[in-house]
């Protein structure tokens, strides 16, 4: 079994070797066989160069920079990393080390011992779980909203808008055809159309570290009426 | 299959149904006194006002009980650290700022 990181990237010049360095301790030792497909949507901090040293540090095949010339959106990232990915499995995670890849070998364990199509992490249930970094406002709105997506969409996932996933690969290139919000939303969107369509889902504990340092956590008036417009249209037509 | 607000609406009928029949009399107790009139006219305000204190209640005590992970943050600075030393040693140039 051959796993794809598909990472999309953004001015992570200074994220993307640590996150490299991780992945390829965590995962070689757990004997993971592995490739990187950065897909980086023409960041001028450098992150295209960083990424070349690592393609010399880590071999090619195992980092594979797939550029894109501007921002052009995270759906769309997500099938660009597709197309040039080689393996049967996909991971999709955040490149700002807020999530750990010492997690993705819990995910494979447990996508292997319970055949599931997706294993998504959560913040919120299982041992080990936990955010660093939210303040009690963050913590107030991410509990309301969930609250309610609960209550409205009864996903069977606790962590809705996380973005910490492993997926078969067939299994990812079909929602990610079928599904059309953005942001927070897309996300939910995902499980939710993929509980539809049948796929089993599992769910892996992960700790979130908020990455604080670059600027407020950004969630304002203007990201929550996008998460209700998008929860109660996911609401009438799932 | 049905969408999650056909689900909620044919529930809201059936509860629309229930409380129609509760006020025409039509399932009532033997003797319905005051207190059952007062209780079977207002029952969909009670049941609104029990859900949102419900409902309230769960979302406090899941932000009492929030998992902080303060550790997680420790190790991955020190992560960072070890990550960085590495790296250098391995030829991986890093510019001035980081």
């Amino acid at each position: 079994a051959m796993y794809s990181i598909i990472l999309p990237t953004y001015n992570e010049r200074d994220n993307l070797p640590l996150l490299v360095w991780m992945i390829d301790k965590y995962l070689g030792a757990a004997n993971i066989q592995y490739e990187i497909v950065i897909v980086d949507d023409g960041s001028p901090d450098g992150t295209q160069e960083a990424a070349k040293q690592l393609a010399k540090i880590y071999s090619e095949d195992r980092i594979v920079l797939r550029p894109r010339p501007r921002k052009l959106g995270l759906g769309t990232a997500y099938l660009h990393g597709l197309k040039h990915a080689k393996g049967d499995h996909v991971i999709l995670m955040d490149a700002d080390l807020s999530h750990h890849p010492k997690f993705i070998p819990q995910m494979v364990a447990k996508m292997r011992s319970g055949s599931f199509d997706i294993v998504t992490g959560s913040r919120y249930e299982g041992e080990g779980c936990g955010v660093y970094g939210w303040d009690l406002r963050r913590k107030v709105i991410s509990r309301g909203a969930n609250f309610l997506a609960q209550l409205l969409l009864r996903p069977g996932v606790s962590d809705l808008t996380g973005s910490f996933r492993l997926y078969k690969r067939e299994v990812l290139q079909r929602l990610v055809d079928s599904c059309t919000s953005k942001g927070y939303v897309f996300q939910m969107e995902m499980m939710v159309r993929a509980r539809h369509l049948g796929y089993s889902i599992g769910e892996v504990p992960i700790t979130f570290v908020d990455r604080m340092f670059y600027g407020d956590s950004k969630l304002g008036g203007s990201e929550i009426v996008q998460y209700l417009k998008g929860l109660l249209t996911l609401f009438a037509t799932t | 299959a049905l969408t999650k607000l056909h689900q909620w609406l044919l529930a809201g009928l059936a509860l629309l149904t229930a409380w129609l029949l509760m006020l025409s009399g039509a399932v009532a107790p033997a003797n319905p006194g005051l207190v059952w009139r007062h209780a079977a006219a207002f029952l969909p305000v009670y049941c609104a006002l029990a859900l949102g204190l419900a409902s309230l209640i769960t979302v406090v005590y899941r932000v009492l009980t929030f998992v902080d992970c303060p550790q997680a943050h420790a190790e991955l600075v020190k992560e960072i650290e070890t990550a960085k030393a590495d790296l250098a040693k391995r030829g991986f140039t890093f510019t001035a700022a980081s």
